[in-house]
């Protein structure tokens, strides 16, 4: 017996200290230094080591104290290295020449050696969990604003609010100090949001000639109602087409959700309606607004509109179009949709926006670049990520690659692929700019119009703000009713908002299932979290 | 077996039974292959057919053009499989053999300990963490091995039951008393008799790397040994992610990957080796059991 | 191990003489054992984090109990319904597998047509090949409601009105069954022909001898020799009676709402809940009550295998 306990302790000291290792900070040197519990810092890479001399780095307490001389570089030290995680659209042949290039600037810049380490979004999914539990080398991660309180409660990411003020100000500069704090939850700042539109309002993507056949003009459309006699007339023309449809999650009546009412965490289980203006928590499905839209969906799933599928549909509505076969379908607006669309369908398309512009905490906060708990130095991948949202060349790098090789600078200022490279034949081409740090600093690809950043930052600044802007709702309080809510949605609110059952008997029965699921609960903690937040303001 | 009315009337039956069975087992794979030489548009337009209205080679252009490590991956695959089968099935036999052995003194409690492996585990994370910070395997041909599929209890306890089953407690019992050891009777008993379920469980176990795709996205990073399972499933995920997050005008690009028939076709690309080379596994295999009839 | 050592040499009085001859047996077992220790204990350990608030700084080790917190959610909303979906397919589709593997390897043996009989072999392997996911296309290929070659070209030319096949529940108990069997029996089909072929000729030559139908063969021969394989099959599965196909019930029913009813089972509510949150606690607590229930039910069905036959018993 005793031999078997001593065997067990044995595991799990071991385990244990890899585990440990990992928090120690040494990230690059976990599994040696798990063999000898006591060498920290000891087997870190020589440039930490000689950092610890001067005091910089070495825990939280040492970074109040330099904070002062957070910004000025000591060029003398090693180079900090630090990896950094983003979001890309394929596997690039050549991100080693990139890497390089961004050194180049980084070394001299900073004096930090940076590992890029670009990740496609498919793989990411699969993989972060187990980076961010283990002790792989990683400072800089992309993750989205809804696991803020997952990844703050598991210990995943730093609290960045202590950097913000010594080596945060270019962030605060360019995404504005408003904005900023949508990155924030319960005080602590997880990440940073990266310079995306700010707001999704629902717009309808309709194929121009057919339009036009029909006999109507965007001039006729503001409201959804008004598509009735449009798809009306285009259905009588072209029985063979679907006239609405798209992924399950594109229904008139779910995409409103995003445009009308603040959600405060991205989920519906409770909202502040009127586009947020009022700061009473509301149950979202018991609301006059998702009535009349899923009574607006069913008339049209009735009159032989929608695809019978459009419930488990997940194709987007731009591949449906694309092959011929749709008319019409959702998306979030924003300045240059047409444009995109067009491409992406094949078609020439006409874009109508039928809800306001507002800005709400779950659009914002969509994405956040964080510096994750594996860093052996926050400080400096603070330092590093400031720098990046105020260089151009830096996001130029990671969307583009390199000048000259993967694109040229055309004379309106927009780029385009150097003579004799495409798609397929260029060493390194995203053109990811919605994941990516900060695309409105960086060179617009041709076929936009060449403000078009300006356009988008004119529609942040034009819009309608929610009363709760800046608030997140912290979910951990209430997980076991969310893990229940979700089931639930999961099974009534698509096979609802697709239009192809009754509104009213189904609505009522969804309601009664979420109330029963704890929907109450969690409403009551939205409320309070938000009143406490209010009263802060 | 005698030729008797009775018997040819019997052999009509089950060979049209089994006839139907197979038509059932390979149909939906014939459609599968037709939708991927299916164009896009066909495809979203009238629905997955046996006979497509339009066919297109796109998907399958798509999938060269931009899995230039495509025959790389095959590569690294048939090692990964036939080193990992080959221990797989030399650890698995070994062990199902002592666990065969009735008398073995803690027979039992061995073959719970194998046998617990099957019920509970402690989820992804700490095997990650093990694997990674205490054996150092990330980025390594034998991250793709090593892990998870080495060694099962479920083909141990497979083994082993066939072991118990049709080799005769008497006949070891003669060859004890014939001065013969138990390595001896292993390999001049054990060995040519368990050849059927060799076969089986190798192809179990071969299949098992062949499709395997976890450990690939785990622990490499490196795209030089992605395996065909990881890149191709890379794809998938990366065209679905590319799709619903295409923005910028170029994108457009994006949109057009015939998704769907590529979905088909990518199944169609890991599947088609199996094809190929079941017939001369088949082979093996008839003989092995062949051998284990004549055998017994 | 103690325990074990007494009982045994109770039984046996087992001396150092006889004990050396099984020396090699041990080392032949050793490398298995190794790497299943590995493998599979050492990680094991790690699923105290289903009792614990995990903290990435404090280690899986070293993060704070939180008692029985991480389960909560799993009892949170329509338990019942859950376990009972995921406990009645697992029934059925040990039975029904078993049944038709039994079948299918019987007949595949009594081919005559060494040709035919490889075909057939072949065959019944394919659809274990494929992905579950390429699966889920493959039906709804069949099934979708607009395209679906069910729909189009069996009802449409019969006169008969489509059917909503991803809204209708009362199908899917039946096209899931048919899925997992016509997906997984080439599994133990294989398995049961190498079973088949291991028997002793000679069984049969004497039963042809006294006139024995082919029907008697099967019955009396063919399958008491398969008993110990049949035993092995469903312990292995009993063991897994809690957990479910993922794939099966998430992607095959295309993630529809309308069939929760009869699609839910413990896997897909446990992925559905903590998709939003995460959360390895939660994961893990899920994968303990599985493990739990499955390793109860193996206990005690060992036990009674033992009862009844002790050489079959799985320990």
């Amino acid at each position: 017996m005793k031999m078997k306990r001593r065997l067990a302790l044995l595991l799990t000291l071991a385990m244990g200290m890899s585990v440990l290792a990992g928090c120690g900070g040494n990230a690059g040197t976990g599994g040696d230094t798990g063999t000898d519990g006591s060498g920290e810092g000891g087997s870190t890479s020589g440039g930490a080591a000689s950092t610890e001399a001067d005091g910089s780095t070495g825990g939280d307490a040492a970074s109040g104290n330099t904070g002062s001389t957070g910004v000025e570089i000591d060029f003398d030290e090693e180079p900090y290295e630090a990896t950094l995680m983003y979001w890309v659209g394929n596997d690039a042949r050549d991100v080693d020449s990139v890497e390089e290039a961004f050194n180049e600037l980084t070394l001299s810049q900073l004096n930090i050696k940076v590992n890029l380490m670009p990740v496609t979004l498919g793989t990411h999914a699969q993989q972060i969990q187990m980076v961010l539990s283990s002790d792989d080398d990683l400072d800089i991660f992309p993750f989205y604003g809804g696991n803020m309180g997952s990844y703050i409660d598991a210990d995943y990411i730093v609290d960045m609010s202590e950097y913000m003020d010594t080596c945060g100000q270019d962030l605060i500069r360019v995404i504005g100090a408003e904005d900023v704090e949508c990155g924030k939850m319960n005080g602590f700042q997880a990440g940073v949001p990266n310079m995306h539109e700010r707001t999704n309002p629902t717009m309808f993507v309709l194929r121009t000639d057919l339009l036009e056949e029909a006999g109507f003009t965007a001039e006729d459309i503001k409201t959804a109602e008004d598509l009735t006699p449009v798809f009306a007339a285009v259905k009588e023309k072209h029985p063979e087409i679907t006239i609405f449809g798209g992924a399950n999650s594109s229904s008139y009546a779910g995409a409103i959700s995003g445009a009308l009412v603040d959600a405060l965490d991205g989920k519906n289980f409770g909202v502040l309606p009127n586009m947020g203006q009022d700061t009473t928590v509301v149950n979202w499905y018991e609301t006059d607004t998702f009535m009349d839209a899923c009574k607006l969906m069913h008339e049209w799933y009735e009159a032989g509109y929608v695809s019978a599928d459009f419930a488990t549909c997940t194709d987007p509505g731009e591949s449906l179009m694309r092959a011929g076969n749709l008319f019409s379908f959702i998306t979030y607006g924003k300045p240059n949709s047409k444009a995109e669309k067009d491409a992406m369908t094949g078609y020439d398309t006409t874009c109508i926006k039928v809800t306001p512009d507002v800005c709400y905490t779950q659009t914002t906060n969509a994405l956040l670049y964080g510096i994750s708990s594996n860093s052996e130095d926050p400080e400096k991948a603070m330092i590093l990520l400031n720098w990046i949202y105020a260089t151009k060349e830096a996001n130029d790098l990671l969307n583009w690659g390199i000048e000259g090789k993967d694109y040229v600078v055309q004379e309106d200022g927009t780029i385009d692929y150097p003579e004799g490279v495409t798609a397929e034949t260029a060493g390194y081409h995203q053109d990811y700019g919605w994941a990516q740090m900060n695309q409105y600093n960086s060179y617009v690809w041709t076929g936009n119009a060449p403000d078009v950043w300006e356009q988008y930052q004119q529609i942040r600044d034009g819009a309608t703000v929610s009363k709760a802007y800046g608030f997140f709702f912290d979910t951990t309080p209430v997980l076991n009713e969310i893990a229940a809510l979700t089931s639930v949605s999961d099974e009534y609110l698509f096979t609802i908002t697709s239009g192809s059952v009754d509104p009213e008997t189904a609505i009522a029965e969804f309601n009664e299932k979420l109330y029963s699921a704890g929907l109450q609960t969690v409403m009551d903690e939205k409320q309070a979290q938000l009143d406490a937040w209010l009263a802060e303001q | 077996m005698i030729h008797s009315k009775a018997n040819r009337r019997y052999q009509v039956i089950i060979n049209i039974v089994l006839l139907l069975v197979t038509v059932i087992m390979i149909a939906p794979l014939v459609l599968l292959f037709m939708s991927s030489v299916s164009s896009e548009a066909s495809l979203l337009n009238n629905g997955y057919s046996f006979w497509p209205e339009e066919f297109s080679m796109a998907a399958y252009q798509y999938i060269l053009a931009n899995g230039q490590t495509i025959f790389r991956a095959y590569g690294v695959t048939v090692v990964v499989t036939v080193v990992g089968t080959v221990i797989n099935l030399l650890l698995c036999s070994m062990a199902a053999y002592s666990l065969s052995i009735q008398k073995l003194p803690f027979r039992n409690i061995i073959s719970f300990f194998i046998f617990f492996t099957m019920l509970f585990n402690g989820g992804l994370v700490p095997s990650y963490l093990m694997w990674t910070s205490t054996f150092h395997i990330k980025n390594t041909i034998w991250a793709l091995i090593v892990p998870n599929f080495l060694c099962g209890a479920m083909n141990i306890i497979l083994i082993r039951t066939y072991f118990m089953t049709s080799i005769p407690e008497a006949l070891y019992e003669a060859a004890k008393i014939d001065g013969a050891s138990y390595l001896y009777i292993f390999r001049k008993i054990a060995v040519p008799m368990g050849v059927p379920i060799f076969v089986t469980v190798g192809l179990f176990s071969g299949l098992g790397y062949w499709n395997d795709w976890t450990n690939g996205l785990y622990y490499i990073n490196d795209a030089k040994l992605y395996s065909i399972q990881t890149l191709l499933n890379k794809m998938i995920q990366d065209i679905q992610a590319l799709q619903a997050n295409a923005t910028a005008a170029s994108s457009g690009a994006a949109m057009q990957i015939p998704t769907v028939s590529v979905r088909m076709a990518i199944a169609f690309v890991a599947l088609a080796p199996i094809l190929i080379i079941y017939p001369f596994l088949q082979k093996y295999f008839a003989e092995g059991i062949a051998m284990g009839a004549v055998k017994g | 191990m103690v325990t074990g050592l007494k009982k045994n040499k109770k039984k046996e009085k087992l001396t150092w003489v006889q004990f050396k001859q099984y020396i090699p047996l041990y080392l032949m077992l050793l490398p298995a054992l190794i790497y299943l220790f590995i493998n599979n204990y050492i990680p094991m350990t790690g699923i105290v984090v289903a009792f614990k608030k995990y903290s990435k700084k404090k280690g899986i080790y070293g993060s704070d109990w939180n008692g029985l917190e991480n389960f909560e959610y799993l009892f949170k909303n329509d338990a019942g319904l859950i376990i009972r979906n995921t406990l009645l397919y697992n029934i059925v589709f040990i039975v029904l597998g078993m049944v038709v593997g039994v079948t299918l390897a019987i007949l595949i043996t009594d081919v005559l047509s060494k040709r035919l009989k490889k075909l057939y072999q072949s065959a019944i392997m394919l659809p274990f090949l494929i992905s579950i996911v390429i699966v889920s296309y493959i039906v709804f290929a069949f099934l979708s409601v607009e395209n679906g070659m069910i729909n189009n070209s069996l009802l449409k030319p019969l006169g008969l009105s489509p059917v909503q096949w991803y809204a209708e529940p009362k199908y899917w108990p039946f096209i899931l069954t048919f899925v997992n069997i016509w997906k997984g029996c080439g599994y133990g089909t294989l398995i049961y022909i190498a079973g088949i072929v291991g028997i002793d000729p000679s069984f049969y030559e004497a039963a042809r001898l006294d006139g024995a139908t082919r029907w008697q063969q099967i019955t009396k021969i063919t399958i008491p020799c398969l008993v110990p394989s049949l035993i092995t099959m469903t312990m292995l599965s009993l063991g897994r009676i809690f957990a479910s196909d993922f794939g099966l019930f998430y992607q095959v029913p295309q993630n529809s709402g309308a069939l929760f009813s009869v699609t839910q089972t413990i896997d897909t509510y446990v992925y559905r809940a903590l998709i939003s949150s995460g959360g390895i606690g939660r994961s893990a607590a899920a994968g303990f009550f599985q493990s739990v229930v499955g390793f109860a039910l193996v206990m005690g069905a060992n036990a009674l295998v033992r009862k009844i036959s002790r050489e079959n018993a799985m320990f």
